[in-house]
């Protein structure tokens, strides 16, 4: 490998290991994400885990171009780090799931509502919500609150879902471009050990209608990403974006048809027994708009706003030839 | 001509950035957050609770020549006012409130109560809450009249989840009334009159 590659590599991936680090502070108690669930069913797991489950969904198809101009004969590579942000809202640091059940299994016989349904609300902060705050698991007969238990504390109050990656592009060749990121696995402290690569390749339609005044191009990509043993996330995304390069800048924007999705794997331990969770959750972004902006001044800056269900926030460091 | 190109798309992508931090802050919620569903059932249960709680409490507010301060014992917490010049006179007021403790289903119920009570027989009005949990209702205490040891006549507004239950005190009997439904209380031992 070009040694000015290699030692891009190494800076880049080392940038991201250092941004995910400083971007995720350690949580107010000593357990970590997958201690936290093992505390909580599925119910309480799908409430709690919500703005993880599609805030990393939405992170991971965020920043996956900086221009839409992909030369036709014009061999080029692209190194450096990307970074995201979902922001999160008031109302997502709080949940509350409400499930009808049979009382027969919170009361003891002869006790009211035995025999008969009831109301099992799991409420609380979610994993990014108020860390002095516990959630709890009550049953209520008739709205008379008949059992109740404590559930747990947020992981972290945070008011962004962030991720950071380096990312290599090659193209140039009949205005076909391949893009890659990887981050090799890497402890995130209390959210556990993380693992992430992607994969996408993109098309310079301008090729075609070269009289066109800006350059645009279609693309897609698809990646993984897994946090500690319990959560596994995936995605995908079909785009097509436009840009207009002015000296130094290149404006661009796009429109995204995207996909993501989280499988759920933990052991709850129960008081009387242990139970295998195990479920998956389809990330509620399908498509979203982008605008953002990339400066040449020899190393590219780039930043870009995405709107979906979550405003997405990217800024990019490239390295080219 | 190039400047003026530039300068042009310069400044709409300025507005467009604008815009993108206006709207930045709009995102939308991906949390659940469900509706407890409250029937008038439900709330009706809540009632007899606040029936069975005033029938506990209306009975200890007793007589006393002057005006003094009264505190009551477990399972009672608080103090208020009483006096019997010229007629009865009880009252409660910012500092001095009466709470009652109730344990049911390894739950503790906390009934507070802001009342006034004058005249002979006693003529109680007021407001007051019941907390059982994250449950919450407030209750207002209309014209209730107490003798000997129950409430004899009156009624009681109860506000829970913005569903309005009535409960309607005849000698010793407490009537519940919410929508179609309706059920009664024995007050002297909390059972259900069919």
């Amino acid at each position: 490998m070009n040694p000015f590659f290699r030692s891009s590599a190494r800076v880049a991936i080392a940038a991201a290991l250092l941004a995910l680090a400083w971007a995720m502070p350690a949580a107010a108690g000593d357990e970590n994400l997958d201690e936290l669930l093992e505390q909580v069913g599925q119910g309480y797991a799908e409430g709690y885990l919500a703005p993880l489950i599609h805030g990393f969904g939405i992170n991971q198809n965020t920043g996956l171009y900086h221009t839409a101009k992909i030369p036709k004969t014009r061999l080029f590579f692209t190194f450096g780090l990307k970074a995201m942000a979902s922001k999160i809202g008031e109302d997502d640091k709080t949940f509350r799931v409400v499930e009808t059940v049979d009382l027969s299994d919170f009361v003891d016989p002869g006790d009211p509502g035995y025999g008969e349904t009831g109301q099992l609300v799991f409420e609380g902060p979610t994993v990014f919500g108020d860390e002095s705050e516990t959630g709890t698991a009550t049953v209520y007969y008739h709205g008379i609150p008949v059992f109740t238990q404590e559930g747990v504390t947020s992981l972290v109050d945070m008011d962004y879902v962030l991720l950071a990656t380096p990312e290599l592009t090659v193209g140039g060749i009949a205005g076909l471009q391949a893009t890659l990121r990887w981050l090799p696995s890497m402890s995130m402290g209390d959210m556990g050990d993380l693992s992430y690569m992607g994969f996408g390749a993109a098309y310079g339609v301008s090729n075609l209608m070269p009289t066109l005044p800006f350059d645009t191009s279609v693309g897609m990509f698809f990646q993984n990403l897994d946090i500690g043993e319990s959560l596994k996330t995936s995605a995908s995304s079909f785009y097509v974006a436009v840009s207009k390069s002015f000296t130094v800048a290149t404006l661009y924007a796009g429109a995204a048809k995207e996909s993501s999705s989280m499988e759920v794997n933990y052991t709850f331990i129960g008081d009387d027994q242990n139970t295998d969770i195990n479920f998956k959750v389809d990330g509620l972004q399908g498509g979203r708009g982008t605008i953002g902006a990339t400066l040449d001044l020899g190393v590219m800056l780039n930043a870009e706003i995405g709107f979906g269900k979550l405003t997405t926030y990217s800024a990019g460091l490239l390295f080219g030839i | 001509m190039k400047a003026k190109n530039l300068f042009k798309y310069a400044a709409l992508f300025g507005i467009a950035l604008i815009a993108a931090a206006a709207l930045s802050g709009c995102s939308e919620s991906v949390t659940p957050d469900d509706e407890i569903t409250v029937t008038d059932e439900d709330v009706a249960h809540q009632s007899g609770y606040v029936a069975f709680a005033i029938a506990e409490v209306l009975p200890q507010m007793g007589r006393s020549a002057v005006a003094e301060l009264v505190s009551l014992g477990t399972p009672f917490q608080g103090e208020f006012w009483h006096e019997t010049v010229p007629n009865e006179h009880v009252w409660t007021d910012a500092d001095h409130k009466l709470s009652l403790y109730i344990e049911e289903f390894d739950n503790t119920v906390v009934f507070e109560f802001d009342l006034e009570g004058l005249g002979d027989p006693l003529t109680v009005n007021g407001e007051g809450s019941m907390r059982m949990g994250s449950l919450y209702l407030a209750f207002e205490v209309i014209d209730v009249v107490v003798v000997g040891d129950m409430p004899v006549s009156g009624t009681i507004e109860i506000d829970s989840s913005n569903r309005i239950a009535t409960i309607t005190f005849d000698d010793g009997t407490a009537t519940v009334t919410i929508g179609g439904l309706t059920f009664t209380i024995d007050l002297s031992d909390g059972s259900l009159i069919e």
